[in-house]
């Protein structure tokens, strides 16, 4: 009796059940595909604030990191995706320049500890679609008064 | 004994395929790849503001001062310092905007510097297309590399000076 038991138990745990993953595979298949057609090897993180529409390129050059101005359709104006306020309020203006010339000044000492010269330092911009002209150029000559003279427009793919 | 091999043939159950390995390199790709996805697709175009440098000076020989004007509807380019030559192209003109500036590159193989003078009430996007057809992604020798953006000088400013 008391080997029949030991047999019972011994078969039990012998027996393995087959998971038919086959379904699973096809999933993870089809994520890994999309993923792979979707990979993006820049490495700049954009979180793109809400009333902005990129103006769309053809440019193929992939993003670099550096700090990212964005200015939306009502010409809000964020600074690494912090709302400093408005293009035609004054303050902002202030608040930016405060703000850039902090970083640039960071930026310009890491860049000497790296070896590289300030010539490299750039600034991202983020700029809708429908801004009129003369609002980029006036950040571009907030900016360029703060140190940064290179620039680069962050596009969308046409 | 013909049959009796048969049929062990017959019974002999398949091997199984270990998919342990595969499916622990699909995971680690996926979240590889979830870490570093980007959902919004976006590129860039290097530009840089009109530093002292780049403004030709009045002693200067060279007769090149490139100008791209972008309007709503069409874009002229200027060229020349001394004797300014204009021209209008349509957005849809994409073949002729290339070859004009083919051209010009090929009679000054040094300058590399295009401007795209924005009037203040043209939108972004007209800048950016103008920025587009002059630059063609299909030639692998670029026409004009250092783009400068900066804003149309007023008929005022121009008389003041």
């Amino acid at each position: 009796m008391k080997k029949f038991l030991i047999n019972k138990k011994n078969k039990r745990s012998n027996t393995s059940i087959d998971l038919d993953i086959t379904s699973l595979l096809d999933v993870l298949s089809i994520i890994l595909v999309f993923l792979l057609f979707s990979y993006n090897p820049s490495d700049l993180k954009l979180d793109l604030v809400t009333n902005l529409k990129l103006a769309e390129s053809l440019s193929k050059k992939h993003t670099t990191f550096a700090p990212v101005i964005q200015i939306n359709k009502e010409l809000d104006i964020f600074y690494e995706s912090k709302l400093i306020g408005n293009i035609n309020d004054e303050e902002t203006v202030k608040k930016i320049e405060k703000n850039l010339k902090k970083d640039f000044e960071k930026i310009k000492i890491d860049e000497t500890l790296k070896g590289s010269k300030s010539k490299n330092i750039v600034l991202n911009l983020v700029i809708d679609q429908s801004v009129a002209s003369k609002h980029v150029n006036q950040i571009m000559t907030t900016t360029a008064l703060c140190g940064f003279e290179k620039f680069k427009f962050i596009v969308g793919p046409k | 004994m013909g049959q009796w091999v048969f049929q062990q043939k017959k019974f002999k159950k398949p091997e199984k395929l270990n998919l342990v390995p595969i499916m622990d390199a699909i995971f680690i790709f996926i979240f590889f790849l979830l870490s570093s996805a980007q959902l919004v697709d976006v590129y860039e175009i290097n530009i840089s503001t009109p530093i002292k440098k780049e403004i030709i000076s009045q002693g200067d020989d060279r007769n090149f001062n490139l100008v791209v004007i972008p309007n709503e509807e069409s874009l002229d380019i200027e060229f020349g310092l001394k004797e300014i030559t204009k021209k209008n192209f349509n957005y849809l003109q994409r073949k002729e905007i290339i070859t004009f500036l083919m051209d010009l590159k090929k009679s000054n193989p040094n300058e590399n510097t295009i401007r795209i003078s924005t009037r203040p009430e043209v939108k972004f996007n007209k800048a950016i297309e103008a920025i587009d057809l002059t630059q063609d992604p299909k030639l692998t020798n670029k026409l004009f590399t250092q783009i400068v953006f900066e804003q149309e000088k007023s008929n005022e400013e121009i008389s003041n000076k």
